[in-house]
């Protein structure tokens, strides 16, 4: 059965099925259970403030509340690079299914993506709270931004679901695949505006390069989509600010880019890469 | 390549349920690293590779039994992923009319972590079996499988028996119009094997076709009416199962029982 939309529509039950296993599969024999979902990223957050705030005094006097501003972009950042390295093995990991039944496989990589994001839903839950507890001074004040939210989620869970699709065909015949991407989405973390802001970039480029240069490297930076997703959680949620058309437009064309290709990808490998599980 | 045959193709006698036109299944030896990246992105040839199965005809009408034999190697496993339509050919065409149902690895999807009512609920949904049918089959598939007891235990603490027979009793929950059978009726105890085998005769009667790999020659005997023996991928001789099997045991083909 090959991994068509058409397949996997008819087997949605099959994708709910591994969703509901996964998420129970997460919280069995651990006694807090799905507590976890929303203390990891507490903790996660309560790490990097102790570390750039505490330790090296930045960030507090710029972005406020800096835990929150950091807590959504970890919080983001966690699902794609939680939902790309688990894909990379998932074909691998149920080999013995995929010989013995015929399904969509692609649904392995799909519903990692998707049950990923019911914790990253956990955390953006905790984040919205912690938000309307800790207001920011900076927040406008308007409450309609807010419904920005779901529709940069729909990005997100798009641009990772077409990594994740392209990911878990390859991860089977290179194994190495699962060290490359740990550096790649570390090296991908820092380099997008997690920690510091996109304000920090532009005024580094502009102190280092002429106008018309700095505009444009602002622009590439910009190019990012985990650029916008931090960016435009933060306006929507912590200061009640409309993303810029330019930047919906991009992360729009680059989600339907990811899905696109990364669908393609699977398709083109479906039964090929079952020769080297 | 699967696709549909003529019409002409079901002149004479019952109606064909499955049917095999020179299919070639080849895999390639285990290349890592970048050679396989290649490999997979379609560039660097198609190298050497050892065809599985090659020029494999088969035709079979409503209301037989086959059996399919050979010699470990032979292509056998090969065909049955063929037939349940997990793995394409990459020659020649399949046309299989009718739902499938591949007893090949019992309980291959099972989460140690999850209790065997989830498990089974999630095995029910690879089958393409719906929640609701599944959940009302819970309490007989587990009776079958002399589980009940253990229905909310998670299945790390079983053993490899009582996974085999919860795999068993799902995948036999169905009704399939076309039964493969790969060597699974070595599934627990002596007592339990002969529950499977009334099982599986069973949905032998309400299938239209059966098709059985096995190694032994006299259980082929008693259930089959058709054989195809498989000898290094190819057809080395099909037809009524007495011959093809008197042929096969004379070359050395194993005779033992179940």
């Amino acid at each position: 059965m090959n991994s068509s939309i058409r397949n996997v529509v008819a087997r949605r039950d099959l994708l709910a099925a591994l969703i509901a296993s996964d998420l129970r599969a997460s919280t069995a024999g651990s006694r807090l259970g799905w507590v976890w979902w929303f203390l990891d990223p507490v903790l996660l957050m309560l790490v990097y403030w102790g570390i750039v705030a505490g330790v090296f005094g930045r960030g507090s006097d710029r972005y406020e509340p800096y835990p929150l501003f950091l807590f959504v972009a970890l919080a983001t950042w966690k699902h794609f690079a939680a939902s790309v390295t688990k894909s990379i093995g998932v074909l691998r990991s149920r080999d013995r299914l995929i010989k013995a039944i015929p399904f969509p496989t692609i649904a392995l990589p799909i519903a990692v993506v998707a049950s990923g994001f019911v914790y990253f839903l956990a955390a953006f839950g905790v984040f919205v709270l912690a938000a309307a507890l800790w207001p920011s001074t900076r927040h406008s004040g308007a409450l309609l931004p807010l419904l920005q939210a779901p529709a940069l989620m729909v990005l997100q869970l798009a641009i990772t679901a077409g990594v994740c699709m392209a990911v878990a065909c390859y991860g089977v015949v290179v194994p190495d695949l699962r060290m490359i991407a740990s550096h790649l989405l570390r090296v991908g973390f820092y380099l997008s505006p997690g920690l510091y802001g996109v304000d920090l970039v532009r005024e580094r480029v502009a102190a280092g390069m002429p106008a018309p240069w700095a505009g444009l490297v602002t622009t590439a930076y910009m190019a990012n989509p985990f650029a916008i997703l931090f960016t435009g959680y933060r306006d929507a949620v912590l200061h009640g600010a409309w993303i810029a058309p330019a930047h919906w437009l991009a992360l729009a064309a680059e989600a339907g880019v990811a899905l696109l290709v990364g669908y393609r990808i699977y398709q083109h490998h479906d039964r090929r890469v079952f020769k080297f599980l | 390549m699967t696709g549909a045959f003529s019409s002409s193709s079901d002149a004479g006698g019952p109606p064909v349920v499955v049917q095999l036109r020179g299919v070639g299944v080849w895999f390639q030896p285990k290349v890592r690293g970048i050679g396989a990246l290649g490999r997979i992105l379609g560039r660097g040839g198609r190298g050497a590779v050892r065809w599985a199965l090659r020029g494999v005809d088969l035709t079979v009408r409503e209301g037989e039994s086959w059996g399919i034999v050979g010699h470990n190697g032979a292509g056998k496993s090969t065909l049955c992923l063929v037939l349940a339509d997990i793995l394409s050919p990459d020659e020649g065409v399949v046309d299989v009319r009718g739902k499938v149902a591949a007893l090949v690895t019992l309980g291959a999807g099972f989460q140690p972590e999850l209790s065997a009512r989830e498990n089974m609920l999630l095995y029910g949904a690879f089958l393409g079996v719906p929640r609701a049918t599944m959940v009302a089959r819970l309490d007989e598939i587990l009776a079958f499988a002399e589980l009940a007891e253990y229905a909310d235990e998670p299945i790390r603490g079983f053993s490899s028996g009582m996974r085999a027979r919860l795999g068993f009793a799902v995948a036999t929950s169905l009704d399939p119009e076309i039964l493969l059978l790969d060597e699974v009726l070595s599934v627990g105890d002596r007592q339990f094997r002969a529950k499977c085998r009334a099982r599986i005769q069973a949905m032998k009667q309400r299938s239209r076709c059966v098709l059985t790999v096995s190694h032994s020659v006299t259980f082929l005997r008693q259930i089959t009416t058709h054989c195809l023996w498989l000898d290094k991928g190819t057809v080395r001789m099909a037809g009524p199962a007495a011959a093809v099997l008197d042929a096969y045991e004379a070359t050395g083909g194993e005779s033992a029982g179940v």
